[in-house]
């Protein structure tokens, strides 16, 4: 579904990343994992298209969008939640969800849409009529998780989204996560730096370091020690 | 005391076109981080454009219809004024994004020309624009005489801006330009076309500008360079209100507007700019983003 083949990004002068490789499929969660400033955010930006890649392809069901802006990738299908959530804070949460129905083009039940996504987040019911800047930083999450699914995505871009925030919502979360993906095939690109995090709820990983994928595989097959050495400070 | 209710009167009805000149510049200025000093200018297509109707009602049509043509002029004055704004936006201004600083000279420029063009259309005398014969006089309360002139232009600016209210905070376009407006890269990442929402926002903010060109041309006679003498007031507004939203810029507008009329029938034009810049400057160093601001976080 998503290929991006020998990608070469970053800022300015300063390339973050080189070489990159990384595929995912439908309905399958693959987490990228790395220590702090391996460039695994600059990965997800490039993947949606908020930065240029200064060399290498991206393909989108055998398409190349490599130069496409986001707001054109994000009506093909790709749904991206960013580290540090942006909700639009002086906006209501239900105008930040109906903002994510931006991306979807055909006509659709919005209201169908609007309860299943309820169901995966009851809070966000009750909070309708707030601003989203009065929400928790939980709630601001799943929020800006629901925004993106709302625009109907094939594939979700999840920048480090239990990042400070409490076990239990955490939990619900992951549980959303491998939900989203075995029952509505949608494909899940899960930026971690917690190993266990990650390997609680994701298919495959990718592991990144020194500007490019050093180790990849399935999660099941891994054993969590033979990795580790890539991600201890 | 009633000559400073009148003056008062006046003010509202300064501050109202103030207000006017300044939310289209608040519209550019925070959707797109461009200093359009051409804006001034956009109030002169508006105001020709009311003098062109004017001469096409007193020459072409029935006398009858004259008294009508300043209702035909300000939708005709909206409409080339925010046609006018989508070319150069098209033309030029994309390419000035987010180089406040660029945009600045570069706008300055088209504003010269754009008076160079107005010149060579209506000639550099200024033109008087005839107003209806109902919209002399005034209206008698408490022996004060409130101006129809005035009170029309006052309506005129409530109607737009319940109008502009209603359109960005109710429409699902207007939601889009909120969006845009609070957090581009977002907006762009759900699927908003922020291009089109450029577009959209700098057509609008031009269309506002020529309905206070229309609205000026009750006042006195215009010229090529009317623009010019509002321009900086209402690049004032927009700094004392804050970027982002309507009610610092209503506050801002009618809080500059009362108080140059009223310093200025006290201590004469002059005085009363540098009271006014004065009181300004005092007030950005206690709240240097303006009375309200919605791009706290975008600046840290």
């Amino acid at each position: 579904m998503l290929k991006i083949s020998s990608l070469k990004a970053g800022y300015d002068e300063t390339m973050v990343l080189n070489n990159v490789h990384l595929e995912v499929e439908k309905g399958k969660v693959v987490s990228i994992l790395g220590r702090n400033g391996a460039g695994k955010t600059t990965l997800i930006k490039t993947i949606i298209g908020l930065l240029k890649p200064m060399d290498g392809t991206i393909y989108w069901n055998d398409q190349e969008i490599t130069h496409e802006l986001p707001e054109r990738r994000a009506k093909k299908g790709i749904g991206y939640v960013p580290q540090g959530r942006e909700i639009f804070s002086s906006l209501t949460v239900e105008e930040n969800l109906i903002l994510g129905f931006e991306a979807v083009s055909k006509k659709i039940e919005k209201t169908l849409v609007l309860e299943g996504i309820f169901e995966l987040f009851p809070v966000l019911k009750e909070m309708l009529k707030r601003k989203g800047g009065d929400l928790s930083g939980g709630q601001q999450q799943q929020l800006a998780i629901a925004r993106a699914l709302a625009g109907q995505p094939e594939l979700l871009l999840l920048d480090e989204p239990m990042e400070g925030i409490q076990p239990s919502i955490v939990e619900q979360i992951q549980e959303v996560i491998v939900k989203i993906a075995s029952e509505k095939g949608i494909g899940v690109v899960l930026v971690e730096h917690s190993i266990d995090s990650a390997f609680a709820c994701s298919d495959e990983y990718y592991i990144l370091d020194k500007r490019t994928v050093v180790s990849k595989g399935v999660v099941k097959n891994t054993n969590i020690e033979d990795i580790q050495q890539y991600l201890v400070v | 005391m009633s000559i400073f209710v009148s003056q008062l009167f006046n003010g509202l009805s300064l501050g109202s076109i103030m207000l006017l000149i300044a939310l289209g510049l608040a519209i550019t200025f925070g959707l797109m981080n461009v200093i359009n000093m051409a804006h001034g200018e956009l109030i002169m297509v508006g105001a020709y454009a009311t003098y062109v109707m004017q001469l096409i009602f007193s020459k072409y049509l029935p006398e009858s219809l004259f008294n009508y043509y300043y209702f035909i002029a300000i939708p005709i004055s909206f409409l080339v004024a925010s046609f006018i704004g989508y070319l150069l936006e098209k033309g030029i201004i994309r390419f000035l994004y987010n180089r406040p600083t660029d945009s600045l000279l570069a706008t300055w420029g088209i504003s010269l020309i754009l008076q160079q063009i107005a010149r060579s259309i209506f000639g550099a005398p200024n033109v008087a624009v005839v107003a209806p014969a109902w919209m002399d006089g005034g209206l008698q309360i408490f022996g004060i005489t409130l101006p129809y002139k005035r009170l029309l232009i006052l309506t005129l600016s409530i109607v737009c801006i319940a109008l502009l209210y209603y359109y960005l905070n109710k429409t699902s376009t207007g939601l889009r330009i909120r969006a845009v407006t609070m957090n581009r890269n977002m907006a762009s990442c759900l699927g908003i076309s922020t291009r089109k929402i450029d577009s959209l926002g700098f057509a609008l903010g031009a269309g506002l500008a020529g309905i206070a060109g229309c609205s000026l041309t009750l006042l006195g006679p215009i010229g090529p360079t009317i623009g010019t003498y509002y321009i900086v007031d209402a690049f004032m507004v927009v700094i004392l209100g804050g970027i982002g939203g309507l009610k610092g810029t209503i506050i801002g507008a009618f809080g500059i507007g009362m108080l140059s009329t009223v310093v200025e029938y006290s201590f004469g034009a002059t005085m009363a700019k540098v009271i006014v810049f004065a009181v300004i400057i005092l007030f950005l160093q206690w709240k240097p983003l303006g009375i309200f601001s919605y791009r706290t976080r975008a600046l840290d």
